[in-house]
């Protein structure tokens, strides 16, 4: 039993703990604004993609910046380089994309199974998508570099950390979106 | 040939191809294959965006309609999802949790394929076995914190909080986290056993995949218990 609970039990918990502590947040968003979110056309289709999207989009953009750092091909600094220019360009060109997906897919869903006829579920997406894309990318380079210079091996941390926190901030932005069109 | 010269060349190569430079400048020059490997992916001045956009934009169109799939379903349940606020505030932290089961299986699994402790039977490797026991102990406990937390929240907005409805989230929170869980150790193990087969990285496939089958699992069955255990 002793060797059951050992060190990587003890990472496994502590990253878990933080992944639950933002997902109430979020979960707890939802239910407070089920007016202004939930009974949108299309919200509950877009949804799980558009909180997933985050995790996909800038964890690998996280773990490809952690491959170049041990490999020593990028410096721990926001510099002009093609390596990380390309890498942070190519993530906000693929949350463009996807959002639009999305918000495609859940508008030919709604409109085909359930005859509900919303195209501003695209523009949401899109809109949504590229505010809370331009947060996490952000996030997500400035936390892999810090992470990288205080020691630590930013693949370890930086998987929990992005998908909680984009959790939120996809929230949100879904949120202020919501209000402000 | 110059070491410049030869990395040139290799920043050159077509993405498919596994050049004999990487090979031959690892051996004579002592640099990692992994280093040659990203300088040859990443580090021509024309390729890092178009690389990056062209080999994930399959793998996230997949992702996004699998898991469309499953908004489907809430969607379609929408009227009696909302009325239930605790499975409403559980719905993104279990699926966030049970996503990061899945990265965590995933990443690694294919690194026992890679080291060789995966033979036969995936399950008869000690390692792989320890593992499935942190995972399940883990999310048993952390489903039993959400779902008291979930109770809590929703009974602050108004939700009744009875014995049974506080038993049922319980209850529903629980066989959500072992079932979906048991199903994805069960499927990932053997896809990717089967990509490895393929000469195919498992990493590249299973990471992205898998967070995708977690959130369509994890929609239909949370969605089928509820209505089970409230309709």
């Amino acid at each position: 039993m002793g060797l059951l609970f050992d060190k990587e039990f003890d990472e496994i918990l502590s990253g878990q703990i933080i992944a639950l502590i933002a997902g109430l947040i979020s979960g707890v968003f939802l239910a407070f604004q089920t007016d202004k979110l939930l009974l949108i056309p299309a919200m509950l289709i877009l949804i799980p993609g558009f909180l997933e999207m985050r995790g996909n989009i800038e964890g690998s953009l996280s773990s490809r910046l952690s491959s170049g750092l041990f490999l020593k091909l990028i410096k721990p600094k926001l510099e002009n380089t093609e390596i990380i220019k390309g890498n942070i360009i190519a993530s906000f060109v693929l949350s463009i994309i996807i959002s639009l997906v999305l918000g495609y897919i859940a508008f030919i869903i709604e409109y085909v199974a359930l005859g509900i006829f919303y195209p501003k579920i695209i523009v949401i997406a899109l809109i949504a998508g590229a505010i809370s894309n331009i947060i996490g990318i952000i996030f997500s380079v400035s936390l892999t570099f810090y992470l990288f210079k205080k020691g630590h091996d930013p693949n370890n941390m930086m998987g929990p950390s992005i998908t909680s926190l984009g959790d939120i901030i996809s929230i949100l932005s879904l949120m202020f979106v919501v209000v402000f069109i | 040939m110059s070491l410049n010269h030869k990395l040139k060349k290799l920043m050159n190569v077509k993405k498919r191809e596994l050049h004999p430079l990487i090979k031959h400048v690892h051996k004579k020059h002592n640099i990692s294959k992994k280093t040659l490997f990203y300088v040859k992916e990443y580090c021509s001045n024309k390729n890092v965006t178009s690389v990056i956009i062209r080999e994930s934009i399959k793998v996230l169109i997949l992702a996004s309609i699998i898991s469309a799939i499953g908004g489907f379903r809430l969607e379609s349940l929408k009227d009696k999802f909302v009325l239930i606020l605790p499975i409403l505030i559980l719905f993104p932290v279990l699926n966030g949790m049970i996503g990061n089961y899945s990265i965590i299986f995933s990443s690694r699994y294919s690194t026992m394929i890679h080291e060789g402790k995966i033979v036969d039977n995936p399950f008869k490797c000690k390692e792989l076995r320890k593992l499935l026991y942190h995972l399940m102990i883990i999310g048993v406990f952390t489903a039993v914190l959400a779902g008291i937390f979930s109770l809590v929240f929703a009974g602050l907005k108004g939700f009744d909080t009875s014995i049974s409805s506080t038993f049922n989230v319980l209850l529903i929170t629980m066989i959500d986290v072992i079932l979906v869980s048991t199903v994805l150790f069960l499927v990932l193990s053997y896809v990717g056993k089967y990509i490895y087969k393929k000469k195919e990285d498992p990493n590249n496939f299973l990471i992205p995949i898998s967070t995708s089958i977690a959130d369509l699992l994890n929609i239909v069955t949370l969605a089928a218990l509820t209505n089970l255990f409230f309709f």
